[in-house]
């Protein structure tokens, strides 16, 4: 399958938009329709999962992508904070500022979990699937996240 | 990096955020009137017979206390109380007699699958209606399995409720870890 080509500070830029996008909207509908409807707060675990959707989708649809991990950190404060604040999941611009710097260190870290265990997984024999392994890993390690927040680390 | 990378970086985000803006504005007033019919249907709910009813202020020791509505016949009071992952914000309808009416949990950050159980489990519910004076888990009140943190604040709530109603005086009790 031929790839976009993309540097990859867009391909991730533009998944982890399309992803909060979504998840923005989804938030704002249920509010409006099923107010009773308990939404999960923008904790660590939240973060994880839909920064790891954003990076399995840039690994699906862009390949996989190495870039200076500086600028994951960068998109996802930017990403998290300001769209945060337009979805209303983050009343203030302080909470905002919060959410974008927990976000965005969240990103980073998922980012540089994930990269590693797929360039150390696509010399195997596992290579060929790439799309399976990047979703397999991404949920392991959402999994991962959740036990270490359930232990209080 | 080309400006044109920048530019569509910068357009997706902005373009985003100019959609969820707009949708949450188009959306408001529906989610607000939603909100209030939700509330009323709620409060008839735990207080049944309870008419129309009013927000009162309160200004009493209990800090868990964090509203109050009088219906006929009763009131129905909103405690918020520390769970084990975070706060949990429940709705308890009591009559003017003491006696609990109704239960729910109105927001909870508790651990899926343990503690967030409390939501859907109607027999931990129930085992608190009708129940008059403090509910103590391990006394009337059996907890949720491997969620015992979050049964005692629970049952905290459900005594600062009938506190309110009654005039008993459990501020010490309901704030205290531990139930």
């Amino acid at each position: 399958m031929k790839k976009a080509i993309l540097s990859p500070l867009c391909s991730l830029t533009l998944c982890l938009s399309a992803v909060l996008l979504v998840a923005g909207l989804a938030v704002q509908i249920a509010r409006a329709f099923v107010p009773n409807v308990i939404l999960p707060p923008l904790d660590i675990p939240t973060l994880a999962a839909l920064s790891l959707i954003a990076l399995v989708l840039e690994a699906i649809f862009f390949g996989q992508q190495h870039r200076f991990w500086a600028t994951s950190l960068i998109v996802g404060i930017v990403d998290f904070g300001l769209l945060s604040l337009c979805a209303g999941q983050a009343p203030t611009a302080l909470e905002a500022l919060r959410v974008g710097i927990l976000g965005g260190a969240v990103c980073l870290v998922c980012e540089v979990l994930l990269q590693s265990i797929l360039d150390r997984l696509s010399s195997g024999a596992v290579g060929k699937h790439r799309r399976s392994m990047a979703v397999v890993s991404a949920l392991l390690l959402w999994l991962a996240v959740q036990s270490l927040m359930s232990i209080g680390i | 990096m080309k400006t044109k990378e920048l530019l569509v970086c910068a357009g997706s985000v902005l373009l985003a955020g100019l959609v969820l803006a707009l949708t949450g504005a188009g959306l408001a007033p529906t989610a607000a009137a939603n909100a209030a019919a939700e509330q009323q249907e709620m409060l008839e709910t735990l207080l049944p017979g309870g008419g129309t009813f009013t927000e009162e202020a309160y200004d009493g020791d209990d800090a868990s206390i964090t509203a109050v509505w009088k219906g006929q016949g009763g009131y129905v009071v909103e405690t918020t109380v520390d769970g084990y992952a975070g706060p949990i914000r429940q709705w308890t309808g009591v009559s003017d007699a003491g006696s609990v009416t109704g239960l729910v949990i109105r927001d909870m950050e508790e651990t899926m699958g343990l503690g967030r159980e409390a939501l859907t489990d109607t027999d931990f519910l129930a085992q608190f209606i009708g129940t008059t004076g403090e509910a103590s888990v391990g006394d009337g009140v059996d907890a949720i399995t491997g969620a015992t943190v979050t049964s005692r604040a629970i049952a905290r709530g459900v005594s600062s409720a009938c506190a309110y109603v009654t005039g008993a005086d459990v501020s010490t009790s309901a704030t205290e870890w531990g139930g």
